[in-house]
């Protein structure tokens, strides 16, 4: 599996990745505050948005399907829907049943789940538009500690390493996983001895990591590590004029957005 | 769960848009604060040897949450790790690796919302590592003489990682007026309860192999921390509360706000409690054109502090000149 | 029962991409008898792990595989792994259980066998690998041969007709690499050898296919294909 980052030559994507990260962030909390049904705030939150989106050259697919994530979670908000004084009843033919659906719920559920794939897309943007070092630049920038930065990055650099690893543990399990008959597909060996079984890789992979870790810190402290510094990024980005314009034309415009929302409110 | 590519979002990340600016805030805050606490405690120990290692266990524990088994049919039981990240590294360390574990995932993956992330991470590297690490010493001491109690402390530390957890997050969805309370408790709790005994397995299944590889990585945790109090408390605390919080709030759809009522010393909190809840008008100001006016000033002092704090950073600092290449 | 006429492998027109849009398999045409030993040469990247995890349904790529004349499709993937037994290139990757008792029993254990016929399943397997009496050891432990070895025995277990290697003498030692090739010479099945060993691959294979890119560059006798240095050297062999 590839990380997001596409490649493009965007003012986005140049933007210094500290700025990115401050306005979306920004852009993340102004469109939570939102008031739920505020739709015309909404809509020009998704402007905003998509202005950058299209401005970055993201395809419209990629974020279509990743959108997709904050779905199972709408469940959680649906029960908002029949809560309350119902405004309009629904009845479910053949079982007898009348659904109320209370207007305000509804319009709260709506809010939810716009913000949500907002959320996510705004997530999008900047990951597809930002190299993960450049993000931890970003990152350094705004004065977040630097042992995290470091076991971030370890950790972003071994994650595939890992991950090819527990995908061949499992397709070697899968390989061997077999039935004789082809109908009815019975297989042996009860739930908990599948969970054993899966207790075992997870084992292995932890076991193979600590180990791979001692042979990382022997190439770290030949290196010079001292458990301080932090192993710089290629390109340090300088923010010019572009980058504060942008910064403070979008800042701008979000504060803006939700401060019409206060003042219809 | 959907399943894109190597990676299946799991049902305790809450995404963005579903808890209140005020919650995260709130969760964001205390997250933070455990979190210094420990980053303070694993820079004491072995501080240099113990970097690679978390970030490559972190890196363990986001590979190692692909691995599944069938339970029935179409479903199957995921790893979540806390647990198991508890017992081989020891609380403090565990709740860096989980936290770095959870950021990457929402950060990168969109598995989880940003603003939400103080309450995920409350979540999965607090609650999740502290009462890991409450439940397995528990059972470690009580159970000293029996075979393989490291086992059953393992089990029952997972189960209870998974359970707890649930519950806070339950919690977070209806102090956010997101969800109902005698719904969502209810539903996470039931669902994670199950969830929990495959966690619960999985960690099982762990402890038995590592404890046949390589023993010492099990035993050496504590041989090198000792027992965290602190963490123990903690743990023992946070179950407490949910514990209690969670049936009292799950009888009534504000469930929260009914508990508040019910118990009278809490009514002055309710009102404290109130006059900041998602009302989004500034507290305190009746008037309708003053309250836009004040918002409109505090949205451009907001942008000039944060220019002007970014111009602040950027000034380059003789440290960054010397690490720098 | 194979039909010693029909091929008990029949690849046709396979092409694979993968999610990311690299282009792994292009156009695969092959047939392989009952009983043949095949080898599958190629360089980094040629394809051919993923033309080996076609052949257990693994990955599904366009084009139809027919082991033992059944069609692979998503209904039979268990029932055709129960024929295809893979061995892969890391034994780590392979060996997860506490005892090597417990890893080569995975195999008999899912397809739903008896307990005792399990046992005795388990050690046909290793007597098969020579590595009887080491039912309680813990395969982390072992070498990286004797790892290979159980890696073979756990697939051995489900007694399948046909056995693929993906690169067995990888991280071998010159000892251990000479007692698995006498090994794996002993062995009736159908053997496929995927490998960059091509010493091994003429040891142990009479026929050998080349891929390079995806495709099948050259098929032929595995001594003529191997002496012949410049279809080696086109296909980044030497």
């Amino acid at each position: 599996m590839r990380e997001l980052y596409i490649e493009e030559n965007t003012p986005v994507h140049q933007l210094h990745p500290g700025l990115k990260l401050i306005i979306f962030v920004v852009y993340l909390i102004f469109l939570n505050l939102t008031v739920p049904g505020d739709w015309l705030v909404l809509i020009l939150f998704f402007l905003i948005l998509w202005f950058l989106i299209i401005w970055a050259k993201i395809p419209v697919s990629l974020l279509a399907k990743r959108s997709l994530f904050a779905l199972p979670f709408v469940l959680a908000a649906a029960p908002l829907v029949f809560q309350g004084l119902p405004f309009w009843r629904i009845s479910i033919p053949l079982m007898n049943i009348r659904i109320g659906i209370n207007m305000e719920g509804t319009i709260k559920f709506f809010s939810i789940l716009i913000k949500a794939v907002l959320s996510v897309q705004a997530a999008i943007l900047i990951t597809a538009t930002t190299r993960f070092p450049d993000l931890i630049y970003g990152m350094k920038s705004l004065k977040i500690p630097t042992i995290f930065l470091t076991i971030f990055s370890l950790t972003w650099r071994f994650l595939f390493v890992l991950v090819g690893e527990t995908q061949r543990m499992i397709h070697a399990r899968d390989s061997r996983s077999s039935t004789l008959m082809l109908k009815p597909e019975k297989t042996g060996g009860k739930i908990f001895w599948r969970a054993k079984v899966v207790g075992g890789m997870a084992g292995s992979l932890f076991i193979r990591a600590f180990e791979r870790s001692d042979r990382i810190y022997q190439a770290m402290i030949s290196r010079g590590y001292d458990g301080n510094s932090h192993p710089s990024i290629m390109t340090p980005f300088t923010s010019g004029k572009r980058d504060l314009m942008i910064l403070v034309c979008f800042l701008s415009l979000i504060i803006m957005t939700w401060v019409f929302g206060v003042y219809r409110g | 769960m959907q399943n894109i590519g190597f990676f299946s979002p799991q049902i305790m990340h809450i995404p963005d848009g579903f808890l209140s600016v005020v919650v995260s805030a709130l969760f964001w805050l205390t997250s933070l604060i455990i979190l210094y606490f420990a980053v303070k405690n694993t820079q004491k120990r072995l501080n240099d040897r113990l970097v690679p290692l978390m970030g490559v266990m972190a890196a363990a524990i986001f590979a190692g949450q692909m691995l599944n088994f069938t339970v029935i049919g179409g479903t199957s039981g995921h790893l979540l790790g806390a647990a198991l990240a508890t017992i081989i590294l020891g609380p403090w360390p565990a709740v860096v690796v989980m936290t770095s574990v959870v950021s990457i995932q929402a950060l990168i993956f969109q598995d989880g919302g940003v603003l939400a992330l103080g309450a995920n991470l409350f979540n999965m590297a607090v609650v999740g590592v502290f009462v890991s690490y409450a439940v397995y010493r528990f059972f470690i001491t009580i159970l000293k003489k029996v075979k393989y109690s490291n086992a059953i402390a393992g089990f029952l530390a997972a189960w209870a990682s998974i359970f707890i957890a649930s519950l806070s997050c339950a919690l977070q969805l209806t102090l956010s007026g997101t969800s109902p309370a005698n719904i969502v408790i209810p539903a996470m709790a039931g669902i994670h309860a199950l969830i929990g005994l495959g966690e619960g397995m999985i960690t099982v299944g762990a402890i038995l192999f590592i404890q046949s590889v390589r023993k010492d990585l099990l035993i050496a945790e504590t041989a090198r921390s000792g027992d965290q109090k602190v963490i123990i408390v903690g743990g023992l605390i946070i179950s407490a509360i949910l514990a209690i919080l969670s049936p009292l709030a799950s009888s009534h759809p504000d469930g929260l706000e009914w508990v508040a009522e019910k118990s009278g010393f809490m009514s002055s909190a309710k009102d404290a409690f109130y006059s900041i809840i998602p009302d989004y008008s500034l507290p305190g100001v009746q008037n309708e054109n003053l309250a836009t006016i004040s918002a409109g000033i505090i949205g451009l002092l907001l942008v000039f502090l944060i220019s002007f704090g970014w111009a602040r950073l950027k000034k380059p600092s003789k440290k960054d000149m010397i690490s720098e290449g | 029962m194979a039909d010693l006429e029909k091929p008990i492998i029949k690849i046709e027109d396979l092409s694979f991409t993968y999610p990311d849009g690299r282009n792994a398999l292009k156009n695969i045409d092959l047939s392989i008898m009952t009983g043949e030993k095949i080898g599958i040469i190629g360089s980094n990247g040629a394809g051919k792990s993923t033309l080996i995890f076609h052949l257990n349904g693994i990955f599904s790529g366009n084009g139809a595989i027919h082991i033992n004349e059944m069609l692979i499709n998503k209904e039979n993937l268990k029932k055709i792994r129960s024929i295809v037994g893979i061995v892969l290139q890391d034994p780590d990757d392979q060996l997860f259980s506490p005892t090597v008792l417990d890893d080569v029993a995975y195999g008999p254990i899912y397809q739903g066998i008896k307990q005792e016929l399990v046992v005795e399943r388990v050690e046909a397997a290793l007597a098969a690998v020579q590595m009887q009496g080491f039912e309680k050891r813990a395969p982390f432990h072992l070498s990286v041969g004797e790892k290979k070895r159980i890696a073979i025995a756990s697939v051995l277990a489900m007694q399948p007709e046909i056995l693929v290697l993906d690169e067995p003498s990888a991280g071998l030692d010159p000892k251990a690499r000479r007692e698995l090739i006498e090994l794996l010479s002993t062995f009736p099945q159908t053997l496929i050898v995927a490998s960059h060993d091509l010493d091994l691959v003429k040891k142990l294979t009479k026929r050998t296919i080349i891929l390079s890119s995806g495709k099948i560059t050259a098929a032929g006798i595995t001594d003529d294909i191997l002496s012949n240095q410049e279809i080696l050297a086109k296909n980044g062999l030497v």
